[in-house]
């Protein structure tokens, strides 16, 4: 069966989606609360864009931008149609349905997210050829010790922080078949079928928590990033990474705590497993000097990243912004000869980059069209009662709507998805939109109950150590307390001690 | 009115989560059962580590020698044969190890994880 991109259209959900795009785009009926939005953003125009449309074209233009979304809710959850030709679909509809002007399609196309994700994409590609994520998984068997517990949270750490900078999907097939290993040594004499689910449920959880860490950690972070700079908000590499690290490392030492009480492994210690292991290991040899070439690129790329708002402003009086970064670090590879344009072609997906642009664009028409400021009105009218539509419950209130959308789409879809929505809400209520942004990024981060969660959890799967069931045993204890942490991350760290204004 | 469109559509749109999630766990799980059929027919075939395979090579050479001194021809076929079964054996021996317990050549990595990956993570 083919799978991923490969797969071809599925002509059934293929209609239902265009199906819910006649229905919700010509069907139904303009929502008069849709003509008050369109006559307030009618009469913010110059006379010049007033001369080439209308109150109702303008909320012609919302109501079809609404179908577009319902349309890409479908074909993101069922994958009907190649992700990245949806992507592509976004655009067309865009242009053949005149909601967006076919220059600024381009653009929305082509923002520095895009480079960033492209770029980011590169990068990493050139740190697993040189295997240098091998050695992370090296470093955390020679340090985790033999112990079942320390060598769970070596493999959480291990997991989580690379996951932040090279993509839990890569991370988590380098580190499989470390703990494949570890289990099959200890299963030789003791039969330990709940060591190895352990295992494979903490690379997964692990590639899961770093997600969200770091821009790098996902491509669904540069969706956020082109969002808010749509918004009006530039936020630095540095700025990312401060407001989410502490959720990375809590969820890392809490599960290292509570996993092995939930899957209680049949040993306690690892010692035969863990020193035939690192023999294994050690017979890989020391660093090469290439190796050692592509880690400082890497370094210095993160460098450039964290002080691109601070050192290199005030160096060169303008910042590169990440996606520039990105690129540099690629090129630098090439330059340096550490790795060939083929490589990147054949190493890098570049559907993904595609795919991402197309969010990245359904998101810039749903802010210029005030599809967004239209659906959030909608939204507050509903949750307005409940004291929910604006300040901490409303971040309360993403949370749980991105923890949930999370487990039924994608993180990336989720972000693609509600990312405008939230945003609209946001600043319609006067809620800091960076507050909101980031905390739909971090809640993507807890798809635990599926084995298609992520991609990590999928590879984790793959084993054939885990079961469906041992998915939702671990999300039955751990999805209500990663909630529960991104609150406390919320509460008690961004607001108190990083100092952000849940008001703008 | 709009409001009915608009909850028909919720609704609609809940079930497609809940059925195109059911198909995508079932595309997992056979991908999962081919892994384990796959390393269940390593486990089958006869096991010859990368050592085994070459004391047999060359136990099977001295014997080839031996029988057939006189014929060099056939001697040489038949060497040619023993050590492209050899080949075969020693790299499907390196196929089936892991990054783990494989070495890495010209210090690239001899055992990609799945590349850039097609997911919208």
């Amino acid at each position: 069966m083919s799978s991923g991109f490969a797969k071809s259209t599925v002509f059934r959900w293929l209609g239902l989606g265009m199906c819910i795009f006649g229905i919700v785009g010509f069907l139904m009926p303009l929502p008069e609360s849709m003509l008050d939005n369109a006559r307030d953003i009618y009469m913010a125009m110059d006379e010049e864009a007033r001369a080439q449309t209308s109150v109702y074209d303008t909320a012609r233009r919302m109501q079809l931008t609404l179908a577009l979304l319902a349309m890409c809710v479908i074909f993101f959850a069922t994958e009907a149609v190649p992700l990245p030709a949806v992507a592509l679909i976004i655009g067309l509809v865009q242009l053949f349905f005149g909601i967006t002007p076919p220059s600024r399609i381009v653009a929305s196309y082509a923002h520095d997210a895009v480079w960033f994700i492209a770029g980011s994409l590169a990068l990493s590609g050139t740190f697993i050829k040189y295997g240098l994520d091998k050695r992370i998984g090296m470093l955390v068997v020679r340090f985790s010790g033999t112990h079942v517990k320390g060598m769970v949270f070596g493999i959480l750490i291990g997991t989580s922080i690379p996951s932040a900078f090279i993509g839990g999907h890569a991370v988590a097939g380098m580190f499989l078949p470390i703990i494949m290993a570890l289990y099959t040594l200890t299963n030789k004499t003791v039969p330990a079928p709940k060591l190895g689910k352990l295992l494979a449920l903490c690379v997964a959880y692990g590639c899961m928590m770093g997600g969200p860490m770091a821009p790098t950690g996902g491509a669904r972070n540069a969706i956020m990033i082109g969002f808010l700079t749509d918004f009006g908000i530039e936020i630095s590499f540095l700025q990312w990474l401060l407001m989410g690290f502490l959720f990375t490392l809590v969820m890392a030492g809490i599960l290292a705590m509570i996993m092995p009480l939930i899957f209680r492994p049949e040993v306690r210690r690892l010692d035969v497993a863990a020193q035939q292991l690192r023999k294994d290991l050690e017979k890989h040899g020391k660093m090469t000097r290439k190796q050692y070439l592509v880690g400082g690129v890497m370094l210095f790329v993160i460098f450039l990243w964290m002080t691109d708002k601070t050192l290199i402003r005030g160096v060169l009086g303008f910042s590169l912004g990440m996606g520039g970064i990105a690129i540099t670090g690629a090129v630098i590879y090439i330059l340096m000869g550490l790795t060939t344009w083929k490589d990147y072609e054949e190493g890098i997906n570049w559907g993904v980059v595609v795919l991402y642009a197309g969010a990245i664009s359904l998101g810039s028409a749903f802010k210029a069209t005030g599809t967004s400021i239209w659906v959030a009105d909608m939204i507050r009218v509903v949750i307005g009662p409940l004291g929910m539509d604006s300040g901490i419950p409303l971040l309360m209130l993403v949370v749980l709507l991105g923890a949930v959308f999370t487990n039924l789409v994608s993180a990336g879809a989720t972000v693609a998805i509600i990312g405008p929505l939230v945003l609209g809400m946001a600043e319609q209520s006067g809620t800091s939109p960076l507050m909101v942004g980031l905390t739909l990024a971090l809640s993507t981060a807890t798809a635990f109950w599926l084995v298609i969660g992520t991609p990590a959890s999928s590879i984790a799967y793959s084993s054939g150590l885990l079961t469906s069931k041992d998915y939702i045993r671990g999300g039955m204890f751990i999805w209500p307390l990663a909630v529960v942490v991104i609150i406390g991350v919320i509460l008690l760290f961004w607001i108190p001690v990083l100092g952000l204004p849940v008001f703008e | 009115m709009w409001w009915l469109f608009a909850l028909a559509v919720l609704a609609l749109l809940i079930v497609v989560f809940v059925l195109a999630k059911r198909e995508l766990v079932t595309e997992a799980d056979s991908e999962r059962d081919e892994v384990l059929r796959e390393k269940e027919n390593w486990n089958r075939h006869k096991y010859m580590s990368a050592g085994d395979v070459t004391r047999e090579t060359e136990r099977l050479l001295k014997a080839v020698d031996a029988r057939f001194a006189d014929d060099a021809s056939l001697r040489e076929s038949l060497t040619e044969v023993i050590e492209e079964w050899s080949e075969v054996r020693i790299q499907a021996f390196q196929d089936r190890r892991s990054w783990v317990r494989r070495l890495d050549e010209n210090g690239k990595d001899s055992n990609p994880p799945p590349e850039s990956g097609e997911h919208f993570s």
